[in-house]
């Protein structure tokens, strides 16, 4: 059944049977637990929006394994047009749900894979890419959600995987017979884990030949025995049990819904391996997924931006200032901000390439600039929401004592703002702003698709720096500068010789 | 195809045109529109029925339709690279945002020029 709705996917997650734990409980229906609600409801929408006229044309491509259309968030990039509007997918998506939707990370593992099988096998002669194309179009059929699993815990950071005092904290294969492989270790902070239908594991990090073990790559659906996800904690979550006012945006909640995977002794089937023991592969592989992800970050964190930048101007309009001079000129601020990072997830697609596989990478150095302003520019358009709501984000009342007869009136009064706004939406719109700005949205900011530090490494690694100094030293006269020479119609040397002569003539 | 000179004047209420005009309707993605896109089209509608002409859209035709028109939500145009020079004779029309044929109009004029420009063609 290609393209689901937003309803059919959430009844498609009742047929998996997987072992989730949150807060000392082990949880019996992962679609009717109200702390995961919100975040099912956000990746529902990847696939609600697939079936709306309005917006078929960036939620939807054409499948290049089959000609069939398909939700894009299952799509390998076949052109620049794919590129630009998978980036104009993630505006919308976050426009639409004021949070993560989750569904990247899988799209970016995909696209990963695609590439970097067909560059293993064309030196080593496997057939990875094979497997993977017909993982892919399992993946198209039936427009499964893969949950992206990079990140290992990875113990001492200074240690490569080999040195590790515990192996389980990268994943690894324990074992390889004729039918498939054992692998034994987790992958940390994995956003949409418990609702997708398919993990898919990549190694985290360049590696070496004692670390062949844990250079592997595989699928595996979400109930595959060995497999427990412990559902991560956020700033507030339980509030969403409490009351959906003080939760903030309780339709979608914040971030992605991050989950522990351990995996523990899991069997995964040959057909279902795509890179085990190739490490000399593993850093192309990092780079790319990281590079398609971070392109992403202009895309989401935008369309998250309009909605807060929307709130900020809904509340400081409720407030009465919303002409004032500082107020404009703040928003203004973050408007061009988030503008800036979205010209980044634009350019990187723009200017994007076709990979041997023939599918389209992006420009690797343009897509860290994008992720590397985002982990700047989200905490500075996120501060002056707060600057521009007010302190009430973070000390409004209980929507339990809002309601309280006797004292909610009282309450009420206090919070009015300008006449003829309903205080009542006052409380919800300086609620979203709390949800979006105080927590887990501004870490994920930073770490998500990588820490600054990691952006640093390939920006310098591509800086071209070398071409740069080449640069000035023709500008200085170091080098033969040819343009120049044509211009003046004589070697540099000579011409220079002349003019000193020129200027010595000249009286001072 | 039925032009505007073939239809009858109607008493109030009746449509003067027994066959719908199919208009194919395209929205562009719409990840930062300037426009109310639906509420464009919407008013578009509401210009023909209340000129008691019959009108139909259909979103993803494959079906012989009389105009097909590209809703972009803003200047970029994404829909106009793949459709506005095909081969078929469908007349097309194209609004930019707040733009058609590319002059600046109003949000609220956009409807109103672009039913005129329908007419136009048909008549
Ligand atoms: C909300 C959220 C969602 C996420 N979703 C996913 C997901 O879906 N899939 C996925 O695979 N991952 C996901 N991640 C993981 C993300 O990629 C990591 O958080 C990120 O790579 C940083 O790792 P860490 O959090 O363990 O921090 P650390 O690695 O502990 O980093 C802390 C600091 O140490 C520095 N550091 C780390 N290692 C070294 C080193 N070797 N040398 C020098 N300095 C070092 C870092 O630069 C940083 O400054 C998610 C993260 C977040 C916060």
């Amino acid at each position: 059944m290609a393209l689901m709705t937003g309803r059919d996917y959430i009844e498609s997650l009742r047929e998996l049977q997987l072992e989730v734990y949150f807060m000392g409980e082990k949880i019996t229906s992962v679609v009717d637990e109200p702390m995961f609600q919100p975040h099912i409801n956000t990746a529902a929408m990847t696939y609600e929006l697939a079936h709306d006229p309005q917006h078929q044309e960036i939620m939807t491509a054409t499948s290049h394994l089959t000609g069939e259309k398909i939700n894009r968030f299952t799509h390998v990039h076949h052109s620049i047009d794919d590129l630009v509007k998978k980036v104009r997918m993630m505006r919308l998506l976050g426009q639409k749900t004021g949070t993560c939707f989750q569904r990247c990370v899988g799209l970016d593992a995909l696209n990963a894979l695609y590439a970097t099988t067909y560059e293993i096998d064309e030196k080593n002669g496997t057939t990875y890419h094979e497997r993977f194309k017909k993982h892919l179009r399992h993946m198209q059929e039936k427009d499964l959600m893969s949950a992206g699993a990079m990140t290992d815990p990875r113990g001492d950071r200074s240690r490569r995987p080999s040195e590790q005092k515990n192996p389980n904290a990268y994943l690894h294969i324990s074992k390889k017979d004729n039918d498939g492989i054992i692998v034994n270790g987790a992958k940390a902070h994995i956003t949409g884990a418990i609702n997708s239908h398919e993990i898919i594991a990549l190694p985290t990090r360049a590696m070496g030949e004692n670390d062949s073990d844990f250079a592997v790559a595989f699928a595996v659906p979400v109930d595959t025995k060995g497999i427990k996800f412990v559902f991560a904690r956020q700033t507030n979550d339980t509030r969403r049990l409490e009351s959906p006012m003080d939760a903030g945006n309780p339709k979608y909640a914040i971030v992605g819904g991050e989950a522990l995977i351990i995996f523990k002794d899991v069997f995964v089937p040959w057909e279902r391996v795509f890179m085990a023991g190739e490490y000399e592969f593993c850093g192309q592989l990092v780079e790319t997924f990281a590079g398609h992800h971070r392109a992403n970050y202009g895309g989401c964190k935008v369309g998250l931006s309009d909605v807060v930048i929307g709130a900020s101007h809904w509340v400081a309009d409720a407030h009465g200032v919303a002409k004032a001079s500082h107020i404009i000129d703040k928003l203004t601020e973050m408007i061009a901000m988030a503008e800036t990072c979205w010209s980044c997830s634009l350019a990187c697609s723009y200017e994007g390439r076709k990979t041997q596989s023939g599918s389209y990478n992006i420009n690797p150095l343009l897509a860290n600039v994008t992720k590397l302003n985002i982990t700047r520019m989200v905490y500075e358009w996120m501060r002056l929401s707060h600057d521009i709501a007010g302190g009430k984000i973070i000390t409004l009342p209980s929507e339990s004592d809002i309601n309280l007869p006797g004292i909610g009136e009282v309450i009420t009064e206090c919070f009015e703002g300008k006449e003829g706004v309903i205080v009542n939406d006052i409380f919800k719109m300086l609620r979203l702003v709390e949800n979006m700005s105080v927590g887990a949205g501004l870490p994920e900011a930073m770490h998500g698709a990588g820490s600054p530090a990691a952006q640093k490494i390939m920006i310098a690694r591509r800086s071209g720096i070398e071409r740069k100094r080449e640069l000035a030293e023709t500008i200085a006269g170091i080098r033969t500068d040819e343009n120049f020479e044509k211009i003046v119609g004589k070697p540099e040397e000579e011409y220079w010789q002349e003019t000193k002569e020129k200027i010595k003539l000249k009286p001072r | 195809m039925q032009t505007e000179s073939d239809l009858p004047d109607m008493p109030d209420g009746q449509c003067r045109n027994e066959r719908p005009i199919m208009i194919h309707l395209k929205y562009c993605g719409g990840c930062n529109p300037e426009i109310d896109r639906p509420a464009v089209v919407k008013r578009l509608e509401e210009l023909f029925l209340s000129n008691n002409l019959k009108v139909e859209f259909d979103f993803n035709s494959n079906r012989n339709t009389d105009l097909l028109i590209l809703v972009n939500g803003c200047p970029h145009a994404c829909l106009e690279k793949d459709n506005m020079n095909s081969a078929t004779m469908t007349p097309c029309f194209s609004i930019q945002g707040a733009m058609i044929d590319y002059r600046p109009v109003t949000e609220e004029e956009l409807p109103v020029i672009l039913y005129e420009k329908i007419l136009t063609i048909l008549s």
